[in-house]
C-alpha cells in the first residue's frame, strides 16, 4: 500500500481524496436518513395505534356527538403547531371546531348552525366570516368534518394523488401527494391511514426544500351523547361579529332573489353556460375610515364541465351590485369611485370590463376580449 | 425688499417643486405580486397600501411596529413588478407564525424610484387562513390595517387604484370567489 502510495502522482492522490470524501458524504447522508426513517416510523406507529383504537368512534354514526382533541404539532421541532378541539354532530346543525395555540389562546374557529358557518378571523375587531352552505349536511362537512377527512375527500375528488402504498408496523398506509390550492411552487405529501384516511404526517415543499412536517396526534376520538355534553359546548360570540357573507346561489335562488335586480347572458351564452353564481354582502366594521358595506351577485358562465381552478380568475362572468343612490355617494366619498355607464374599459389584467347602471343595480359585464363584451352586451337580460 | 422678494420666490418654487414633486411620484409598478421571480404567471393578490411621505422601508415598519404590532418575519417570497423590474420583497409581518392556522400578514416593497420630496413604500396585504395556508380577506386586512394608523393619527385616504377583481380559493372543501375591490389607502407617515 505504502509503495503504491509512493507510485502514485500528486494530481492521482488529489483525485483519490476527492472521491474518499465524496464516498463519505454519501454515507453520512443515508446514515442520516436512515435515522430519520427509524424516528419516523416510531411517531407513525404511535399514532396509528390511536387511530385503531378510535375507529369505532368514527365510523359509528350512531347519531351521537363524535369529539376529537387533535394535536398538530411540528415533528423535528418538538413544537405544537395548535390544537383544534372537535364537536361534530352529523344529525343536527350545531358542530364547532376551535383552534388553539400551545399556550391555550384561541387563534381560530368554525362555528356550524343549521346550513351557515362562521369562520372567525381573529385580528382587528375580530369579525368573522359567513358561509351559507346548499344544506347542513354540507356545512358540517366542508366546514369541521374536513378537519378530519380532508384526504379522502381529496382523494375521492381526484385532488389527490397515491404515489406510494405499503404496510408500517402491521399497518396499511399511503402516502399521498397534494398541490395546494395558495402556491404553485409548494406540494403537501401527506402520509394516512389507507381505511379511514386519517393524515397522519403532512410535509410541505417549497420550490422543492422542506418547509414543514405537521404530525397529527389524536389525543381523544370519542362519541358523547347529546345529554352528556358540557354546557355552552355550541356557544360562540362568532356570528355577532360577521364582517362578511359569502353564499353559493343556485339559479332558482337567483330568481328568487329581491335585494336588487339581477342581470345575466341567459342560462347559455356563447357555447358555455351559467357555472357559478356567487352573493358576497361585506358590513361596515371601521369606525376611523371609509370603508364602505358592498353587495354583489356574481355570475360565472363556463364550458361544460368547468371547474375554477384554484388562484385563477374568471373569465367571462356578469357582476350586479346594489347601487342605490347613497351607496353610489359613498362610493364616490371613500375614493373616488365612478359610474362609467356603457363605456367600454381595459382592465389592469388584460380583459375588458363595460358597466350599466340599471335603476338600483350596477351591472359590469367582464370578459378577456373586447368583441365578447358587445355579444355579452346583446345578450344581456334581466335574471327572472 | 429685494430680499423678501427673493424669499418669495425661493418660497414658491419651492412650493411648485413640492407640488410637481407629488404629481410626478412615479407609480409604475403592478397592481398586483406574483409568486415567480419572471412576474409571470398567476397573479396574485392585489397591491392596495401606500406609506408615503415619509414613507422609506426603515420608518414604514417602525410605524407599522408601533401601530399595528404584527413581529412574525416568516412567509413565502413574492415578487412586486416595479418600474419594469420583477423584485423580490423587501420586508413581510405577520401577525403570528407561518404554519399557523390563520393569521395576518403583509408584504412590503420599497420603492427607490421615488418622486425628489416624497419616499414610498408599497404593501399587499391579506389573512392567511387554512392550513396549507390560502390568502383571503383582501380589503378587510387592508382596511383594518389602515384603520388602525388612522386610529393613531395619520392621515388615511382612499383611492380607485386598479380594476375590482376575484381570486378562487379553496379552504376546507369548499372553494369561493375571494374578492378585492380594487382601492388603496394611502397612509401618511
Amino acid at each position: 500500500m505504502r509503495r503504491l502510495a509512493m507510485q502514485m502522482t500528486k494530481s492521482e492522490l488529489a483525485v483519490l481524496v476527492v472521491v474518499l470524501l465524496f464516498t463519505l458524504s454519501i454515507v453520512a447522508v443515508v446514515s442520516s436518513s436512515a435515522v430519520s426513517a427509524f424516528t419516523g416510523l416510531s411517531f407513525i406507529s404511535a399514532i396509528l395505534g390511536q387511530i385503531e383504537k378510535a375507529k369505532e368512534a368514527i365510523f359509528a354514526g350512531s347519531g351521537e356527538v363524535l369529539h376529537v382533541i387533535l394535536r398538530r404539532s411540528g415533528g423535528s421541532l418538538e413544537q405544537d403547531f395548535y390544537v383544534v378541539e372537535i364537536w361534530l354532530d352529523e344529525t343536527r346543525g350545531n358542530s364547532r371546531a376551535v383552534f388553539r395555540d400551545s399556550d391555550g389562546n384561541r387563534i381560530g374557529e368554525i362555528l356550524i348552525r343549521g346550513n351557515k358557518r362562521y369562520d372567525s378571523a381573529n385580528i382587528g375587531p375580530a369579525p368573522g366570516t359567513e358561509f351559507i352552505a346548499a344544506d347542513t349536511e354540507n356545512a358540517i362537512l366542508k366546514g369541521v368534518g374536513e378537519q378530519l377527512w380532508r384526504y379522502k375527500w381529496l382523494l375521492e375528488k381526484g385532488q389527490a394523488t397515491v404515489v406510494w402504498s405499503g404496510v408500517i408496523d402491521g399497518r396499511r398506509v399511503l402516502r399521498v401527494e397534494v398541490y395546494p390550492a395558495c402556491c404553485d411552487n409548494e406540494k403537501v405529501v401527506a402520509l394516512v391511514d389507507e381505511e379511514t384516511k386519517l393524515p397522519l404526517t403532512e410535509t410541505t415543499y417549497r420550490n422543492g426544500q422542506e418547509i414543514s412536517t405537521i404530525i397529527s396526534t389524536y389525543e381523544v376520538i370519542e362519541r358523547i351523547k347529546r345529554s352528556d355534553l358540557p354546557a355552552g359546548t355550541f356557544e360562540s360570540d362568532i356570528p355577532r361579529n360577521v364582517h362578511r357573507t359569502i353564499q353559493q346561489l343556485t339559479l332558482e335562488q337567483a330568481r328568487n332573489f329581491t335585494e336588487f335586480d339581477l342581470y345575466y347572458l341567459g342560462e347559455k351564452f356563447d357555447g358555455l353556460q351559467v357555472q357559478y353564481i356567487q352573493h358576497y354582502k361585506s358590513y361596515r366594521v371601521f369606525q376611523h375610515i371609509c370603508s364602505p358595506p358592498r353587495n354583489e351577485v356574481m355570475i360565472v358562465y363556463g364550458a361544460p364541465g368547468w371547474v375554477p381552478v384554484a388562484g385563477s380568475s374568471p373569465e367571462i362572468y356578469v357582476t350586479i351590485e346594489s347601487a342605490t343612490p347613497d351607496e353610489i355617494k359613498e362610493w364616490q366619498q371613500c375614493g373616488g369611485r365612478e359610474i362609467q355607464h356603457g363605456v367600454l374599459r381595459p382592465t389592469n389584467y388584460g380583459g375588458y370590463r363595460k358597466e350599466f347602471l340599471f335603476g338600483q343595480s350596477l351591472v359590469t359585464l367582464w370578459a378577456p376580449a373586447e368583441d365578447e363584451i358587445t355579444k355579452m352586451e346583446r345578450a344581456l337580460q334581466k335574471l327572472r | 425688499m429685494i430680499r423678501t422678494m427673493l424669499f418669495a420666490v425661493v418660497a414658491a418654487l419651492t412650493m411648485l417643486s413640492v407640488f410637481f414633486g407629488v404629481a410626478s411620484a412615479d407609480l409604475n409598478f403592478g397592481h398586483r405580486i406574483y409568486s415567480t421571480s419572471t412576474c409571470g404567471g398567476a397573479q396574485k393578490d392585489p397591491v392596495h397600501l401606500m406609506f408615503w411621505g415619509n414613507g422609506v422601508l426603515s420608518v414604514t415598519l417602525n410605524e407599522f411596529a408601533s401601530h399595528v404590532g404584527w413581529s412574525y418575519t416568516d412567509g413565502s417570497t413574492m415578487y412586486f413588478a416595479d418600474h419594469g423590474v420583477c423584485t423580490s420583497q423587501d420586508a413581510q409581518r405577520a401577525s403570528a407564525p407561518d404554519y399557523y392556522w390563520q393569521r395576518g400578514h403583509i408584504r412590503f416593497e420599497y420603492v427607490e424610484y421615488y418622486s425628489p420630496y416624497y419616499y414610498y413604500t408599497i404593501a399587499a396585504a391579506h389573512m392567511d387562513w387554512c392550513y396549507p395556508h390560502v390568502a383571503i380577506d383582501y380589503d378587510y386586512v387592508r382596511d383594518a390595517l389602515a384603520n388602525a394608523f388612522a386610529a393613531a393619527g395619520h392621515s388615511v385616504q382612499s383611492r380607485a387604484w386598479s380594476s375590482p377583481g376575484s381570486i378562487w380559493v379553496v379552504c376546507l372543501g369548499d372553494g369561493w370567489y375571494e374578492y378585492f375591490d380594487g382601492n388603496w389607502k394611502l397612509i401618511e407617515l
